[in-house]
């Protein structure tokens, strides 16, 4: 499977920002409960295939109507990624997939092996996050490339 | 990289769990207090090194008491530090702000965000879980560091002595 060079994770609020404006930890939280059928815990990105990726984050709601992602979205160098990977995935921590849906032909996620220490899980959220090219904010929506 | 290689005070007490460390507000500033020790503990640093802009009005929002004096415990030690080394020989580093979030399973994760490392504190509802990490790279060489390991209220002192050396060494 083929994947693009970069990747978009949305900002929720303001919080997953330092005051420098960098992306945090907090940003890479994986979900509590792990998949039944390869026991994966997930978080939610975009593939940027190109520009839609982007805009689906942009445009995303809530139930409520709100926007999901108030804060912009965080791009991420997919070969930044994969050194970090490198030295997780021998251990078969972590690494990602597409997983398109319906109305998002974009979607994949991040994937964190359930069962690591607490103390390991959020280390890795730390490299993850370091792995942050730039952030988008909503106001300012442009190109990544 | 390795951490193990290498002003005037409003009395009112905003958010006291019962422990002399607590958070007091004045001047439109936060201010971290031992509140047996005032004097030592609520210098203001110098802006260069006060890590604390924005976080300890953040902590006031942490519901668990227990959580919340471990993380007072830990800006405390950040704060007396920076402030006995900055009283020896001067700190001219101009250091990053602390960011702190209150995560969806109540953890509360300190981080102290720079360039090429990253240090975070991740304070737990069963505490005896919480820990500490330090992750860096080196986006040219590709080469990635990483350690993480328990952090105990015993520990948390002689921790932050290693980080703030370490960060000193870096910045």
């Amino acid at each position: 499977m083929e994947f693009p060079d970069k990747l978009i994770r949305g900002i929720a609020n303001k919080d997953f920002l330092d005051l420098e404006g960098r992306a945090c930890a907090a940003l890479f939280q994986f979900d509590d409960v792990a998949r039944v059928d390869d026991d994966y815990m997930e978080a939610s990105i975009n593939w940027f295939d190109d520009e839609g990726a982007l805009t689906e984050i942009f445009e995303k709601r809530k139930e409520t109507g709100e926007l999901q992602f108030k804060s912009g979205a965080a791009i991420l160098s997919r070969q930044i990624l994969d050194i970090l990977l490198i030295s997780h995935t021998g251990k078969g921590r972590l690494t990602y997939e597409r997983n398109p849906e319906d109305n998002n032909p974009y979607h994949g996620n991040l994937l964190l092996v359930k069962g690591l220490q607490k103390s390991v899980r959020v280390m890795i959220s730390g490299q993850i996050a370091m792995c942050v090219e730039r952030i988008m904010p909503l106001e300012n929506k442009q190109s990544a490339d | 990289m390795s951490i193990k290689q290498k002003k005037s005070m409003d009395e009112t007490n905003i958010t006291s769990t019962g422990n002399s460390i607590s958070i007091n507000s004045g001047d439109d500033r936060y201010y971290i207090t031992n509140n047996e020790k005032k004097d030592h503990y609520s210098m203001v640093l110098p802006q260069n090194i006060d890590i604390f802009s924005g976080i300890l009005k953040k902590a006031k929002n942490i519901a668990d008491p227990q959580i919340y004096d471990y993380v007072l415990q830990i800006l405390l030690s950040l704060n007396n530090t920076l402030h006995q080394i900055n009283q020896t020989d001067i700190i001219k580093n101009n250091l990053s702000k602390l960011n702190l979030s209150i995560m969806s399973d109540e953890s509360v994760l300190i981080e102290w965000n720079f360039e090429n490392f990253r240090i975070g504190f991740s304070i737990e509802p069963n505490l005896s879980e919480s820990s500490y990490y330090v992750v860096s790279d080196d986006k040219i060489s590709g080469a990635y560091s990483s350690e993480a390991n328990l952090l105990t209220p015993v520990e948390v002192d002689s921790v932050i002595q290693n980080i703030i050396n370490f960060v000193l060494r870096n910045t």
